[in-house]
């Protein structure tokens, strides 16, 4: 840090070359990549499997997995070793590859050349129907679930092929229905939505008979008189009726009129009795000014009222059917139109997570945008129809950010609509969705970015509007999503050369410290700060900012700056320099052991009696806090160069923490230490204290009571505060996550392995593998060893640790070479396949002593996991019964003062801090509620903190 | 991440680049299936002076960081302009991939890659003046990374090329 101040920078690195330079670089690397593909592919594809046979057939159910899973499954489906070839003879062959590439880049863009690719399309896979009739099927369900935003494009594909083929359509449905019902089965809400949606579009190409749709919806509907479901059960299946009608609504009101009001009259009853207790919580702002923020159901039910009053007409849909009218509806078409099965909705289960509630996010009117465009109303079917797929098109290819933002800039828009308000809008909804943001936060700030590239004209001053609108309405923002805007905010700043009108801000610089606005400034440098350095910050505010730039982030050692020196100064010097000599533990226990303790002179005498650090308890001692705050501050402060240095101080004394540290007090002196360290470097203290959570010299639970402890006041409204709490819970449930999961794990490794004893003589070995545990970080781990090794403090020490992760992973990569061979010719049905491998293995050890050995590590697991929940429940009570603490304090002390506590900022932010957690962990805190409503949200505590407690308790009626 | 993600085939960003660490020990196949499951990304074209902090302020944003190697200068032993940031979970370090890779730090624009994993003495410059062999071959005035080009005349270099 002290280097920073040499740093010589003028315009040369701003130039624009290096951007060139760049893309030229990328270029060339993609180019390079696509000609890797295929190696690639294969290689990732047996990498997952690998992965996939350590944990044995368990991965089926373990979350964390679910991503490699997927890309494995897709991966299966496409296996270019087995990969067939079609298509015409020589030259020319179509491979699923090509296939795959061709149905899914379908409409990426839309141009006139859409028609023609879509009669080649249809042509193409009519000639290999019936060779390849399951691939293409299987293709084309992939695409209507992938890719929502297409949703019609795929209906007029498949509308065309119905046409030409007589046997299509009935074998269409027949997948399509399969998988609809699969999905059903699973709960895959997302999934689920689509299929009905896109069955829904299927009426428009005469594929589907209107009257099963009608039959559908009746269905759907059924569930408003369904009795004891919670309400966000009926909410999803009304939705999909929802958001399938402006698709299939004018087909069906020209068929079945009757029946459709029906519906509607049923869907306007559901919506008017629901209970609304909910919204607040998940507001991004506490007023409905200048916007009410609407419930999505009732947003979107009004829309679709007002769809129906217009007869249902619509132009925001494209509909690439109707262009091919002759081939879809001429009378003399020989098509069938198809019935849909009955299909039967899957019970309410009480233990299922449904889609929260939403709400809609709106920031921009028509007043908002310039002259020449026209932003459809909040009711507008139009505004509905653009956000919808302006989110599908983030959700599609929220992994590639620059996919993203090029078919984003793509979407034709009819009548005026300003698009570019419409994409920023939606993404800031998405970045502020409570109660928290579907994609990682990162990803919409680099989406931005990307817009901002592609249309550096047009897009940065609308992105500008809008964070001087949000900035305005900062007093009424949430805290959760103020923390958010800071994030992204300092991110696209530096981005951009920390170039902003700080100008405009100026006036609001004598508002109260403690406002949002000049929160909002102060963080945001914070952060800034924290992206580039001290001096840069200064150089790009103007004056007045100043007193909201951040302090110098140095350590203070209070030890070696007050005069006269503190008590234990001279213990300090002795310390510092044994630090930095890197003396033994021993040594540094020795010179700790001559401290006397300032408040109780017998117990220090007892302790300097003891000087070893092979038996520290035998004299039944427990370290003082001077000992404590003199060995912590002195470590930390020989260590305070960079993260790498504390990290090895940590590191290379995790065993005198270990001896020292005892009681949660003792815990909480070590972060008090921290802090009079240092004070002024918040990122500091975060990464800090997650070290110390996860090396397990300080618990979670301390963690949560040093932060609402009497030290910590003034710093309570800072945002630093509460990403270590976040980051605090995170890693409780992590942990408690961790143990359901290797629980699942080997509950079903036990069934197999009792199903196998059952069914063959064969000796197998169900395999129980060590080394797949620790790719999450653990808190709770038992060998300190191994957390040393995570926490490596010298290059070598880090190159050590790296051998012993190679060392345990090569014994089972050997062993599942085999396997992998032997799957690869077998891949019709991998269970079956590992099986027969695992018979194979006759060196292993006889069934019943690994069974033995798998449920004796069932019981241990069994023991940590409930030891882990008690954990959590007690974290949880902690932060809770904290923030009550806190609040109730607050509120006495304005009341003997006359206050309105409601006119201060800090109840803002201590209370929606409150809310946050309950949102963020609802999972969690759902599962411990009847505890926490009958020991702390009681009766007789203030209707504010109550209130927050029904609020969340309503989110998941 | 949602359970509905684009084919695998379509996701670009996470795929390999051609760059091969030419002194990784192993035969390629070994360092691609390394670099396949790798938790730990090489970041390049830093400026000397970005310290380990604001690359955790930023790598953090993508995941749960386990640590940060900062490159040194073999000679000088002083950061040299690039790093490896590890994570915890694949998951992470692709989120990373994805959404870091060419956007800018420090008013630069880095470059992230797979990196098979980091051993003992990657952290140094390969060059032969301690530093990257890259900064060895550039042409530019880059105040980021320590002017001209390190090679006793830069304006000889110029010539042989031409």
């Amino acid at each position: 840090m002290a280097t920073k101040g040499g740093r010589n920078r003028n315009g040369g690195d701003y130039s624009d070359d290096e951007d060139d330079d760049m893309n030229n670089k990328a270029q060339q690397r993609q180019r390079s990549t696509s000609r890797h593909h295929h190696h690639h592919h294969h290689h990732h594809r047996s990498d997952r499997r690998h992965i996939q046979q350590q944990n044995q057939p368990a991965q089926q159910q373990q979350p964390q997995q679910h991503q490699q899973q997927q890309q494995l499954q897709q991966q299966q489906a496409y296996d270019p070793n087995k990969r067939r070839k079609f298509g015409g003879p020589d030259g020319d062959e179509l491979t699923e590859d090509k296939l795959q590439i061709a149905l899914f880049s379908l409409g990426q863009k839309v141009d006139t050349a859409l028609e023609q690719t879509l009669r080649d399309l249809c042509t193409t896979l009519c000639n290999d129907l019936t060779k390849h009739k399951k691939v293409i099927l299987h293709l084309l369900n992939q695409c209507v679930q992938l890719t929502p935003e297409r949703v019609t494009i795929y209906s007029t594909l498949i509308g065309l092929l119905h046409a030409s083929v007589i046997t299509f359509g009935s074998d269409f449905i027949d997948t399509c229905i399969s998988a609809f019902k699969e999905a059903l089965a699973g709960y895959k809400f997302e999934t689920i939505q689509r299929y009905i949606r896109f069955l829904s579009d299927l009426v428009n190409v005469k594929l589907v008979s209107t009257s099963s749709i009608i039959k559908l919806y009746e269905t759907l509907l059924q569930t408003t008189t369904e009795t004891n479901v919670p309400q966000v059960r009926t909410d999803f299946f009304v939705a999909c009726v929802l958001i399938s009608l402006p698709y299939s609504g004018k087909i069906l009101s020209e068929k079945h009129n009757t029946e459709l009001n029906r519906l509607l009259y049923t869907i306007d009853k559901y919506v008017y009795k629901r209970s609304k207790i909910h919204v607040p919580i998940l507001q991004v702002w506490t007023s409905t000014e200048p916007h009410p923020q609407e419930e999505y159901l009732d947003c979107l039910w009004a829309q679709i009222k007002r769809l129906n009053q217009d007869e249902w007409a619509e132009s925001q849909i494209f509909r690439p059917y109707y262009t091919y009218a002759d081939t879809l509806f001429s009378d003399i078409s020989a098509s069938i139109v198809h019935d849909l099965p009955t299909i039967i909705l899957p019970p309410h289960i009480d233990a299922l997570n449904y889609p929260l509630p939403k709400i809609v996010f709106r920031m921009f009117d028509y007043t908002d945008v310039p002259e020449q465009f026209v932003l459809p109303g909040a009711h507008a079917i139009e505004r509905y129809l653009i956000e919808d797929e302006i989110s599908n098109i983030i959700h599609t290819f929220h992994t590639e950010r620059k996919d993203c933002a090029i078919q984003l800039t793509q979407i034709r828009p009819k009548n005026k609509i300003p698009l570019n308000y419409m994409i920023i809008e939606v993404i800031f909804g998405h970045l502020f969705k409570l109660p928290r943001p579907q994609h990682l936060e990162l990803f919409y700030g680099s989406l931005l970015l990307e817009l901002c590239k592609l249309q550096p004209s047009t897009l940065p001053p609308v992105l500008a509007q809008a964070v001087h609108m949000l900035f305005e309405r900062l007093n009424t923002m949430k805290t959760s999503c103020i923390e958010r805007f800071v994030k992204w905010f300092s991110y696209h700043l530096s981005n951009f050369q920390f170039t902003w009108e700080w100008q405009d801000w100026i006036n609001c610089l004598d508002e109260n410290p403690e406002s949002p606005k000049i929160k909002f400034i102060r963080e945001t440098l914070q952060r800034c700060m924290r992206l580039s350095f001290h001096q840069r910050v200064i150089d790009f505010v103007p004056e007045q900012f100043y007193k909201l730039v951040p302090n110098k982030p140095s350590p203070a050692f209070k030890f070696e700056e007050v005069d006269p020196p503190l008590f234990g100064s001279e213990y300090a010097q002795l310390l510092t320099k044994k630090l930095r000599e890197r003396s033994a533990a021993d040594d540094i226990l020795r010179i700790l052991n001559t401290v006397p303790n300032p408040t109780k002179d017998d117990q220090a005498l007892s302790s300097a009696s003891s000087s070893s650090v092979a038996n520290p308890s035998s004299t039944e001692l427990t370290y003082n806090m001077v000992q404590i705050d003199l060995f912590v501050s002195s470590l930390l402060w020989m260590g305070s160069k960079s993260f790498t240095h504390s990290f090895a101080s940590l590191a290379k004394y995790h065993q005198l923490f270990k001896v020292l540290i005892e009681t949660e007090e003792q815990q909480i002196q070590v972060l008090k230490s921290m802090y009079e360290i240092w004070p002024n470097h918040q990122q500091m203290m975060v990464v800090l204290v997650d070290k110390l959570v996860k090396t397990q010299i300080v618990e979670c639970s301390a963690v949560a009571n040093w932060i609402f402890s009497s030290e910590l006041g003034s710093e309570l409204t800072n945002f630093y505060i509460w990403e270590i709490l976040t980051s605090t819970i995170e890693k409780m449930n992590r942990q408690v996550d961790k143990y359901q999961t290797e629980l699942l794990d080997l509950r079903l490794q036990l069934n197999i392995s009792a199903a196998v004893q059952a069914s063959t003589v064969a000796p197998s070995n169900p395999d129980v593998n060590p080394s797949n545990e620790e790719a999450m970080p653990s808190i709770e781990e038992k060998n300190p060893e191994e957390n040393k090794m995570d926490e490596s403090e010298t290059p070598a020490a880090a190159a050590a640790a790296a051998v012993d992760d190679e060392e345990e992973e090569e014994k089972p990569a050997t062993s599942t070479l085999k396997r992998r061979h032997e799957s690869d010719d077998d891949d019709e049905n991998e269970q079956k396949s590992t099986e027969k491998i695992q018979s194979m293995q006759i060196s292993q050890p006889p069934m019943d002593e690994a069974t033995a050995k798998l449920h004796e590590k069932y019981e241990i697991v069994e023991e940590r996991l409930s030891h882990a929940r008690e954990q959590q429940k007690k974290l949880y009570l902690i932060v809770f019964q904290r923030f009550i603490m806190t609040l109730s304090d607050f509120l006495n002390e304005c009341e003997s003062k006359n206050v309105d506590p409601v006119s201060t900022p800090w109840l803002k932010w201590i209370i929606e801090r409150l809310q946050e957690i309950f949102i963020l962990y609802h999972e969690q805190v759902f599962q411990y509620v009847s505890t926490f409503e009958s020991l702390i949200f009681t009766s007789d505590i203030d209707f504010c903190i109550l209130e927050v407690f029904q609020q969340f308790c309503a989110l998941r009626a | 991440m949602s359970d509905l993600t684009i084919p695998f085939l379509f996701q670009k960003s996470i795929a390999l680049s051609s760059y091969r660490d030419r002194r990784f020990i192993g035969s390629e196949g070994d360092q691609d299936q390394k670099l396949l499951a790798s938790t730990t990304l090489y970041i390049g074209n830093l400026s000397f002076f970005t310290t380990e902090e604001q690359i955790h302020e930023l790598f953090s944003r993508a995941g749960d960081v386990k640590r940060i190697i900062m490159g040194l200068d073999k000679i000088a032993k002083t950061p040299c302009g690039f790093c490896f940031v590890e994570y915890y979970t694949r998951l992470d370090a692709e989120q990373a991939m994805r959404y870091i890779n060419q956007t800018r730090l420090d008013d630069r624009i880095i470059r992230t890659d797979w990196d098979a994993g980091f051993v003992d003495g990657r952290q140094f410059g390969r060059g032969r003046n301690g530093g990257q062999v890259r900064d060895e071959y550039r042409k530019d005035y880059d105040p980021g990374r320590g002017g001209f080009s390190k090679r006793i005349n830069p304006a000889l270099e110029m010539e042989k090329v031409v």
